[in-house]
C-alpha cells in the first residue's frame, strides 16, 4: 500500500483548515450539537436517514447533554485524528478515514434531523472522508477529481432546475422568494434599513429578477467544468461570490459547502507536469 | 475519460462511483425519496409567486418582542426553527411514516418502530424547554415566553392583519 503522497497531504491540510475555521464559526453562532440542545426532530424523505432513525440514536441524543458533547467531540476531533495519522502513521490513514466516515455520517444524519440546517449543505462532510480511504495516490487523485465533478454537478444542476421547473420564466420569482425568506424582518422590523432594502427589491420586480437571473446564469456556467478545467479558479471565485451574496440577500449560509472549493483550487502538480511533457 | 481511468485503476471504486451517478440521475428524474448522499439541488427552482397572505412567528421574551436584526442568521434560525418544527414536523413525520417509511422499510425486512419517527407532542414540555433553550443564548434569562403566529397581508407593503397563539397543527 503506497500512502506517501504530497498531493493528498495538501488536500488534507486545507480540508482541516476549512473544517476548523467553520468549527469556530459554528461555535460562535451556537451551532454545536450541545448548543442546539435537541428536543424534537423532523424526518425527511430519505431511505438512508430512515435506517439511521430506526436505530433510535437520534432519540438517545435528545435531552442527553453528555451524549451531545460526546458527539461534538468525536465529530470535531476526527479531522485532527486524520491529520495526525497522516503525519505519524501513514499506513493507518485509510482506517482513520473510515472511522471519520462513520462518525461524520452518524453526526450529520442526526444533527440535520433537529432544527438546524439542511443535510444537503453538509454533503462535504459525508463525501470527503471517502476519498481519504483510498490506498494509492492515483486512486486518491481520481476520487478527488470525481468529487470535483460532483461539485460541478451540484451547482450546475441548480441552474438547470431553474429552467426545468420554470422559476426563471417568472418575472416576480425573486420577489416571491424574498417575501417568503424575509417575512420575519418584514413583519417584526419594518423600519430597519435591511427590511426597507428588501422591500424595495420586492416591489421592484425587474431588479430582483435580475439577481435571480444572474444567479441562474452563474450556476449554469459551471457546466463548462464538465469539459475543461482551466477556468476552475474563476468558477471557484464565482462560487465564493455566490455564497457571500446568498448570505447577504437571502440570509442563507452555505459555508459548509466550501470544502468542495478545494477541488477547484488544488491541482495535482505532478499530473499536470506529466501532461505538459506528453503534449 | 474519467470513468475509464477510474475503471483501469480500481474496479471497486469504479462500481461505487457508477452506482452513485446512476442514483443521482434517477433521484433527479424521480424527485421523490432521496438516498443519502444523493440529493436534488433545485433550490428555489419552482415558481414562487408573491402571495397576498403570509404568516410568521412572533416571540416575546419577558414582554419584549425578539427582532431578527439583533441576531446572526444562525441564532435567528435557532429561535424560529424549533417553532416551525413544533408546528409542522409532527404532521410531516406522521405523514411520511404512514405513506413511505413503514412500507419501504418492510421491503428490506425491517419493521419500522413508529416511536423512532414520530415524536410525542407535549405543548407544556415544549414551551418549558423552549424557555430554557432561549435563555442559553439570547443574552438574558427568559422568565416568560409568549409565542404568537402573526398573519400579514402583502400588497406592495407588509401589514399585520391577524394574530393567533402557537398551535401544534397536528393536534
Amino acid at each position: 500500500m503506497q500512502i506517501n503522497d504530497p498531493y493528498r497531504s495538501k488536500v488534507l491540510r486545507w480540508y482541516c483548515i476549512i473544517f476548523y475555521v467553520l468549527m469556530l464559526y459554528k461555535w460562535v453562532n451556537g451551532m454545536f450539537l450541545y448548543q442546539l440542545q435537541p428536543f424534537l426532530f423532523s424526518t425527511r424523505q430519505d431511505i438512508i436517514t430512515w435506517l439511521f432513525m430506526q436505530t433510535g440514536v437520534h432519540k438517545w441524543l435528545i435531552g442527553n447533554r453528555s451524549a451531545d458533547i460526546l458527539m461534538d467531540g468525536l465529530f470535531y476531533a476526527a479531522p485532527l485524528l486524520l491529520l495526525i495519522t497522516e503525519r505519524r502513521a501513514k499506513t493507518l490513514l485509510p482506517y482513520a478515514a473510515i472511522l471519520m466516515l462513520i462518525i461524520n455520517w452518524v453526526y450529520v444524519q442526526c444533527y440535520t434531523l433537529y432544527p438546524s440546517t439542511s443535510i444537503e449543505g453538509k454533503t462535504p462532510w459525508l463525501l470527503f472522508p471517502l476519498i481519504f480511504t483510498a490506498g494509492s495516490p492515483v486512486t486518491f487523485s481520481l476520487l478527488f477529481k470525481g468529487l470535483r465533478y460532483f461539485f460541478i454537478f451540484l451547482f450546475a444542476s441548480s441552474g438547470v432546475w431553474k429552467i426545468m421547473q420554470g422559476g426563471i420564466f417568472h418575472l416576480d420569482q425573486m420577489s416571491g422568494i424574498l417575501l417568503e425568506q424575509h417575512k420575519d424582518f418584514l413583519g417584526l422590523s419594518p423600519s430597519y434599513w435591511y427590511t426597507r432594502f428588501i422591500l424595495w427589491l420586492i416591489t421592484h420586480e425587474g431588479v430582483s429578477y435580475l439577481l435571480y437571473l444572474m444567479t441562474a446564469l452563474l450556476q449554469l456556467t459551471f457546466l463548462t467544468g464538465f469539459f475543461v478545467s482551466r477556468w476552475d479558479r474563476w468558477l471557484g471565485i464565482a462560487f465564493i461570490l455566490f455564497v457571500l451574496m446568498d448570505h447577504f440577500f437571502m440570509r442563507i449560509t452555505y459555508y459548509e459547502i466550501t470544502p468542495f472549493l478545494l477541488t477547484l483550487f488544488i491541482k495535482n502538480e505532478v499530473q499536470a507536469r506529466q501532461t505538459v511533457k506528453v503534449f | 475519460m474519467y470513468l475509464k481511468e477510474l475503471f483501469l485503476q480500481s474496479k471497486i471504486w469504479f462500481t461505487l462511483v457508477a452506482i452513485f451517478i446512476v442514483f443521482q440521475l434517477v433521484n433527479n428524474l424521480r424527485q421523490d425519496v432521496a438516498i443519502s448522499p444523493v440529493y436534488q439541488y433545485g433550490m428555489y427552482s419552482a415558481p414562487i409567486p408573491p402571495r397576498p397572505l403570509y404568516s410568521s412567528f412572533e416571540v416575546k421574551v419577558n414582554g419584549r418582542v425578539l427582532r431578527p436584526e439583533h441576531y446572526t442568521v444562525q441564532q435567528w434560525d435557532k429561535i424560529i426553527l424549533p417553532l416551525v418544527y413544533y408546528s409542522n414536523a409532527g404532521c410531516n413525520n406522521k405523514m411520511i411514516y404512514d405513506n413511505n417509511i413503514r412500507r419501504l422499510l418492510s421491503y428490506v425486512g425491517i419493521t419500522a418502530d413508529p416511536s423512532n419517527f414520530i415524536y410525542p407532542y407535549n405543548r407544556q414540555a415544549f414551551l418549558e424547554w423552549y424557555r430554557l433553550y432561549l435563555s442559553s443564548f439570547i443574552g438574558e434569562e427568559a422568565y416568560s415566553v409568549e409565542v404568537n403566529v402573526n398573519k400579514y397581508r402583502f400588497d406592495s407593503s407588509f401589514q399585520k392583519s391577524d394574530q393567533a397563539s402557537l398551535v401544534n397543527l397536528c393536534k
